[in-house]
C-alpha cells in the first residue's frame, strides 16, 4: 500500500513538474499587464436611457429637430468628458503591514473605480488582484474610500498600484 | 427615418453613458523595508528570530548552495554535529520546518537534506518561549519562504565542480502566466565526502554521496481574495557508510574473511511530500489557510553481510518508512486597532513500517562465540500514530510600547504511549525607547517522540546472541514536557548596529535524546526522566549598502538524569551513573560562535565567515570534551561577461580554508559509536547564470 501511495505521489510530483516545464517552454506571449476595458455595453446602456428626457421615443414630434439637438449636444458632452477627466480629491492608500513586505515586494494590482456622477465610488473591482489575499483585501478597503470630483457623467477609471519595498 | 433614428439612438448613449478612461493612473505603495537586521525581537510571536533574507543567503561563502543545516549554523546556539545533525540550546533535534507556513511532518531521519537552500528566498529562525501557534517540535522553528515565479522572473542556472569530486547542478525555473505563478528547482549533487570520515585523511574511504532534489511550488490565484497553492518534492539521498580502516576482527565467519578498509556498507533515503493549501480572506475579515499534507520518507540500509558479523556481530539490513497525511489550518481575526485573534488546529496521522533482517553469532554464557555460523533474526513493525492540536492566542497591544502575546495550546499524541497535555503560553516585548526593546517569555510545551524513530525491537530474541544488550529493559518512549523561560533585550546602537542578548532556561521532564544503538545507523529515542537546559546569547548585526557583518556568541548548558525508556541501548554501568547523576547530553557544546561579513567591492563580492565550537562531549558518561575548533570559509565572487553566453557570476568558494583538522566524536560516549573527522579544506568553484 505504501509502496502505491509513494508511486501515485512521485507520478503527481512528475506530472506537475512536466506542466511547469510545460509552460516555461511554451512560446510566450508578451499579454499587457493592464489590460484597459473600453466597451460600452450597448443594450444595458438602452434600458437604462428609455426614460431618458433627452430622448424620448414616445414624445417624436420633430424626428429631425431631435435628432439635431441630440447630435450636437452628444458631440458637446463628450468632448467636455474628455476634456474634464475625474481626478480624485480624497485617495487614501493602505500601508503594507510588517509581515506582508516580503510578499508585497514587487507586486501590483490594477483595480477598476465605477464613479459616480457626483464623485463618489459606487463600486471598485480588483481587475487584476496581486498575489497575496490579504494585500488584496486591504487595497480594496482603502479604494472603496476614494472620493472624485463631481461631473456631469458617471465614469470609470482604472489604476495600477505598485507595490514598492525598498 | 429609421437611419436617423439609429443615429439619434446611438449619440443619445453617448451623452449619458459612462465615460471611460483610456488612461491607467499609476500609484505606488511604497514600505521600508522591515527593519530586519539577522537578529531581531517579533513583537508578532514574542520570540527570537533569527532572519536570513536573499541577500544574506547570498553573501554566505556558498551563496544559495549552502546547505540548509549550515545555514542554520550561521545562528546563535546552533550546534553542528556529526551525519549532518544541528542542535539548538540543547535539544537534540526537536525542530520544526515550516514552508510559506506549513509544518511538514517528520520523516525518518537519516544523514541527508531533504530540503534545499536554493529554493529559499527567506529563512526565519524562531527559538524562545514561541506563542501557541507554535508547538510539538519547538527546540527552534526553521520558516522557510519559497521563492515564486513572480520573484525569480525566468530561470537560473548553477553548477558546482570542486574538491572531493564535486559535482552539483542546479536549475531553477519560475514565472507566471495569468494567474499562475510556478517556480521548480531542480539539484542534482555528487561528491566523494557524503559524510563525515572515520578518520583525519584529506580523501574519505568508502564515502561516496549522490543526491538528487525537486522542489515545485504552484500557486493560483483563484480570485482577489482567494489563493490556492501546491508544493511538491521529492528528495533521493545514497549514501556509502565510511569505512573504519584497521579493525581487528571481533568473531569469526565460516568460510569468510574481511578487512575494514573495505566493507560496503550503503544507506538509501528518500523523502516525497505534497502541501495543497487555500489561503485567504473572508468577507467577515478572517485571514485563512487550510493545508493538506502529505510525506512519505524511507530508508534502507545494507551491511556488508561478512564485514559486519566480523566485526561487529551483527549483519542488519534496514529498511524503514513513514507515510503521513494530515491537515493544518490557521485563522487570523483583527479584532479591533488593539487585538488580533489567532487560532487553528492540526491533525496528522503517520504510519511507520519497519522491517530488518538480522544476523548474529550465538553466545554462551559467558559471551564467547560458540558457531561460526551466523543465525538469522527477523524483526517487523507497523505502527500508526496520530498526532492533534488545537490553539488560540491573542496579540494584544496593550500600549504603544507593550505588545503581549498570550494563550494556549492542547496536544494530543496517539502513539505507543498516549498522552496529552494544555500548554499555556505568554510572551511580551516592550519598547524600552525607539532603539531599545525587552521581551519575556513563558511557554510550556508538549514534544511528542518522533514515532518515525522508535524501534520496535524484541530484545529477548536477542538474549545470548552478539547483538544482546546488557539490559533487555525497554520502557515505551515518552513525550517530552518543558517549562522553558525566555528573557532578552535588543538594542540598535547605530542605525546600521543592532545588539542582542537573550537568555533561557529550560525545565525538563521526560527530556528526549536520541542514541545510536550498535550499528544501526537510525538513531533511536529515550527519555532521561529529568533534565535542565539553559544558555545566554549575544547577537551583533552590522548593515551599511555594500557592507554587512554578524557576531553570535553562545553559551549554553544542558543536562539529563536517569534514563527511563530505551533503557537496551545503554550499558548498565551507563544506566547506573546516570540513575543518580547528572550527566551532559553528548550533542552538546558549551561556547560556539559565528562571525562572518561580506563586501562588495567593486563589482567583486568577498565574503567570509568562521565557526567556533567547543567541542562535544565524550568519554564516560560524557565527562570530557573533544578538543575545540575553529573554522574559516571564505569565497570571492564577482560576475563576467561572456561573449556568448552573457553575464555569468563566478564563485571560488574556500571551506575550512586554514584546513584544521578536527573531530567531532573520537568514538566514544554516550551514544557515539564511531570517530567522526569533520571536512578538510575544499574549495569549489560555481558557476551561475540568470536569465
Amino acid at each position: 500500500m505504501n509502496n502505491l501511495c509513494s508511486f501515485l505521489l512521485a507520478s503527481l510530483i512528475h506530472a506537475l513538474l512536466f506542466a511547469a516545464l510545460f509552460f516555461s517552454f511554451a512560446k510566450e506571449t508578451k499579454i499587457p499587464s493592464v489590460s484597459v476595458i473600453n466597451i460600452i455595453n450597448y443594450n444595458q446602456v438602452a434600458q437604462e436611457k428609455k426614460s431618458s428626457k433627452h430622448y424620448d421615443l414616445k414624445q417624436q414630434k420633430n424626428q429631425k429637430e431631435t435628432f439635431l439637438h441630440f447630435h450636437e449636444k452628444s458631440a458637446q458632452d463628450l468632448h467636455d468628458a474628455v476634456s474634464k477627466k475625474v481626478e480624485p480629491i480624497y485617495n487614501p492608500l493602505p500601508q503594507i503591514p510588517d509581515d506582508l513586505r516580503q510578499e508585497a515586494f514587487e507586486s501590483s494590482a490594477v483595480a477598476r473605480f465605477y464613479i459616480a456622477s457626483d464623485g463618489k465610488v459606487s463600486k471598485v473591482d480588483l481587475i487584476k488582484p496581486c498575489a497575496n489575499p490579504r494585500l488584496n483585501y486591504l487595497l480594496l478597503k482603502s479604494l472603496k474610500n476614494w472620493k472624485f470630483a463631481s461631473s456631469s457623467i458617471d465614469s470609470t477609471q482604472e489604476i495600477r498600484v505598485n507595490f514598492s519595498v525598498q | 427615418m429609421k437611419k436617423s433614428l439609429i443615429l439619434a439612438l446611438f449619440f443619445g448613449f453617448l451623452t449619458n453613458t459612462a465615460f471611460a478612461s483610456n488612461e491607467v493612473w499609476n500609484y505606488e505603495i511604497t514600505a521600508k523595508k522591515l527593519d530586519n537586521s539577522r537578529n531581531n525581537l517579533s513583537p508578532k510571536t514574542g520570540s527570537s528570530s533569527f532572519s536570513f533574507d536573499q541577500k544574506d543567503i547570498e553573501n554566505l561563502p556558498q551563496g544559495e548552495a549552502t546547505p540548509l543545516n549550515q545555514l542554520l549554523l550561521r545562528a546563535p546556539s546552533v550546534v553542528t554535529n556529526s551525519q549532518n545533525q544541528v542542535h539548538v540550546r540543547g535539544d537534540h533535534s526537536n525542530l520544526q520546518y515550516r514552508i510559506n507556513d506549513v509544518m511538514l511532518p517528520e520523516g525518518v531521519n537519516g544523514f541527508g537534506q531533504s530540503l534545499d537552500t536554493h529554493f529559499a528566498k527567506s529563512v526565519d529562525f524562531l527559538t524562545g518561549a514561541m506563542p501557541a501557534q507554535y508547538g510539538l517540535r519547538t527546540a527552534g522553528v526553521v520558516d522557510i519562504k519559497t521563492k515564486s515565479g513572480a520573484s525569480l522572473k525566468g530561470g537560473r542556472s548553477e553548477v558546482t565542480v570542486g574538491g572531493n569530486n564535486m559535482l552539483r547542478l542546479n536549475q531553477q525555473l519560475g514565472g507566471a502566466k495569468g494567474n499562475l505563478d510556478y517556480y521548480v528547482n531542480t539539484t542534482y549533487m555528487q561528491n566523494s565526502r557524503g559524510i563525515e570520515s572515520t578518520t583525519a585523511a584529506r580523501n574519505s574511504n568508502h564515502n561516496d554521496t549522490s543526491q538528487d532534489n525537486v522542489f515545485g511550488y504552484f500557486s493560483y490565484i483563484i480570485d482577489a481574495s482567494k489563493r490556492l497553492s501546491f508544493i511538491v518534492s521529492n528528495a533521493t539521498n545514497r549514501f556509502e557508510i565510511p569505512n573504519n580502516p584497521n579493525q581487528e576482527a571481533a568473531y569469526s565467519l565460516t568460510n569468510a574473511t574481511s578487512d575494514s578498509n573495505y566493507l560496503n556498507q550503503k544507506q538509501k533515503e528518500s523523502s516525497r511530500f505534497a502541501v495543497a493549501s487555500l489561503q485567504g480572506v473572508s468577507d467577515s475579515d478572517v485571514d485563512y489557510q487550510i493545508s493538506l499534507f502529505t510525506r512519505y520518507s524511507d530508508l534502507q540500509f545494507n551491511p556488508d553481510h561478512d564485514g559486519d558479523l566480523i566485526f561487529n556481530g551483527i549483519a542488519s539490513s534496514l529498511d524503514r518508512s513513514s507515510f503521513a497525511n494530515g491537515i493544518q489550518s490557521d485563522f487570523s481575526y483583527e479584532l479591533n486597532n488593539k487585538n488580533t485573534l489567532r487560532t487553528g488546529f492540526y491533525a496528522s496521522n503517520d504510519e511507520v513500517k519497519s522491517y530488518s533482517e538480522n544476523w548474529v553469532f550465538d553466545l554462551d554464557d559467558a559471551g564467547n562465540q560458540i558457531s561460526t555460523d551466523a543465525s538469522r533474526i527477523d524483526e517487523k513493525g507497523i505502527k500508526n500514530s496520530q498526532l492533534y492540536s488545537a490553539y488560540l492566542q491573542n496579540e494584544w497591544k496593550a500600549t504603544d510600547k507593550l505588545t503581549i502575546n498570550y494563550g494556549g495550546r492542547f496536544d494530543m499524541s496517539r502513539s505507543y504511549v498516549n498522552e496529552w497535555q494544555l500548554s499555556p503560553r505568554f510572551g511580551a516585548v516592550y519598547d524600552l525607547s525607539k532603539a531599545t526593546k525587552i521581551h519575556a517569555g513563558y511557554s510550556r510545551y508538549f514534544t511528542p517522540p518522533p514515532t518515525s524513530a522508535i524501534s520496535e525491537t524484541t530484545r529477548s530474541k536477542f538474549a545470548n546472541t552478539s547483538n544482546a544488550s546488557e539490559s533487555e529493559k525497554n520502557n515505551k518512549v515518552k513525550a517530552e514536557r518543558t517549562h522553558y523561560f525566555d528573557l532578552g533585550i535588543s538594542h540598535k546602537a547605530t542605525k546600521n548596529l543592532t545588539l542582542a542578548l537573550d537568555g533561557y532556561y529550560k525545565q525538563v521532564k521526560n527530556l528526549l535524546d536520541e542514541h545510536q544503538f550498535g550499528n544501526s545507523l537510525i538513531y533511536t529515542p529515550f527519555n532521561y526522566q529529568r533534565g535542565k537546559a539553559y544558555g545566554l546569547e549575544f547577537k551583533a548585526d552590522y548593515q551599511e549598502n555594500d557592507f554587512g557583518a554578524y557576531l553570535n556568541l553562545a553559551t549554553q548548558r544542558a543536562y539529563g538524569k536517569n534514563i527511563v525508556s530505551g533503557q537496551y541501548i545503554h550499558d548498565s554501568e551507563e544506566l547506573s551513573y546516570i540513575a543518580d547523576n547528572y550527566v551532559t547530553l553528548d550533542h552538546v557544546q558549551n561556547y560556539t560562535a559565528s562571525i562572518g561579513s561580506s563586501y562588495v567591492l567593486q563589482g567583486i563580492k568577498l565574503s567570509a565567515d568562521a565557526l567556533f565550537g567547543s567541542g562535544l562531549r565524550t568519554g564516560d558518561n560524557n565527562k570530557n570534551t573533544m578538543p575545540s575548533y575553529w573554522t574559516i570559509n571564505a569565497s570571492v565572487a564577482r560576475d563576467f561577461v561572456i561573449p556568448a553566453a552573457g553575464k555569468i557570476n563566478m564563485r571560488l568558494s574556500m571551506l575550512n580554508l586554514l584546513d584544521e583538522v578536527y573531530q567531532y566524536s573520537n568514538g566514544s560516549g554516550i551514544g557515539i559509536s564511531a570517530s567522526q573527522f569533520a571536512q578538510r579544506r575544499t574549495i569549489y568553484l560555481i558557476a551561475s547564470k540568470s536569465f
